[in-house]
């Protein structure tokens, strides 16, 4: 897996961690990210790094949703400096979202993995990560998160 | 809009495109729904769970052979090592998931079935060929490298941790490198 330094047009290994409530805090009163990341203590959250850069550059929260063979992402970003065209590394949003869908296998979910999208960005994510519209959730699931996983989680 | 969360909200989203939106969030969901809202996401999750109970044998097989492909990495990329994920292991898991008896598995794979039990139960070391007929049995799914290091990573523990042999050995060593500051 890795994040594309678009400065030097270098390939970076990247990493995804699970963290506690403790580091969420600490990451939270950086402002790097934006939202209140201490709201999500109650999921299951991830930092991403990329290779020798031991600030993380991406977040994402994730609620396992076992009843439901499903697991929701109910927040990602990217920090400050990585959003729009000035961005440092890009990929990492895609990276985020093949982990969970690895980790949707992992639990025998079938890679089923949904999310909520903000009306205006919903094409934007079906084209991006070939996501499939419901009426209230954007899911991807089976060949769809295989595929993900192979562009984000296995290229290296 | 209600909504039940306080943001930091820093940066100006404005400013940014949607394409540049979706390659750098997921917006929190936060907004208090209605009693439609509520109803369709009852619905949703309704539907998810019938369409995931009724799937077909060879989807429910497929999945679990992914999750045992995905555990199976995890385990070789990281730094612990645990006795219970033996190559036996493994290879009983890709058996039993698949719903198959042993003695049918060893004829697909074509090695006697008590071959097949030797390796199941770790009685006896995997040829190369084996691991190959392995991946080629899975199509690909699970490489013969992913078996490999399973393999090798049990070696490893085996020789960091093997005292009776160093014991044994200990007697073909003479002249032995001392250093002293």
């Amino acid at each position: 897996m890795y994040v594309l330094n678009k400065i030097i047009g270098e390939k970076k290994a990247a990493t995804i961690t699970k963290i506690d409530a403790a580091e969420i805090s600490q990451i939270n009163k950086t402002r790097r990210f934006d939202f209140n990341w201490n709201k999500e203590k109650d999921f299951h959250v991830y930092k991403l790094t990329a290779e020798d850069k031991e600030e993380p550059i991406g977040l994402l929260s994730i609620e396992d949703r076992p009843q439901d063979y499903a697991l929701e992402i109910r927040l990602l970003a990217v920090s400050k400096e990585n959003v729009g065209k000035s961005q440092e590394y890009s990929r990492i949003a895609g990276c985020l979202i093949a982990f969970a869908c690895r980790e949707a296998f992992k639990k025998g979910f079938g890679g089923f993995v949904c999310l909520k999208p903000k009306t205006k960005l919903e094409k934007h994510y079906i084209q991006q990560y070939g996501l499939q519209s419901t009426k209230m959730y954007l899911i991807t699931e089976g060949e769809n998160s295989l595929k993900l996983i192979q562009e984000y989680y296995e290229d290296k | 809009m209600k909504t039940n969360r306080k943001e930091i909200k820093e940066t100006d989203f404005s400013k940014f495109t949607s394409e540049e939106l979706t390659d750098a969030f997921v917006f929190p969901a936060d907004q208090v729904l209605n009693a439609k809202e509520k109803k369709e996401e009852e619905d949703f999750w309704a539907s998810r769970r019938k369409q995931f109970e009724n799937r077909t044998y060879h989807q429910k097989m497929y999945s679990r052979l992914l999750q045992l492909k995905f555990q199976l990495e995890d385990y070789i990329d990281s730094s612990q090592y645990l006795e219970t994920f033996s190559f036996g292991f493994f290879l009983n898991e890709y058996v039993s998931r698949q719903e198959k008896k042993d003695k049918d598995f060893a004829v697909e794979v074509d090695v006697k079935p008590a071959v097949l039990s030797q390796y199941i139960n770790n009685h006896r070391k995997p040829t190369d060929e084996f691991i190959i007929r392995l991946e080629l049995h899975s199509n690909g799914l699970i490489p013969a490298i992913h078996w490999f290091k399973v393999i090798q990573k049990n070696k490893e523990h085996e020789i960091m941790t093997n005292q009776k042999l160093r014991e044994e050995e200990s007697k073909h060593v003479k002249n032995r490198l001392g250093f002293v500051y």
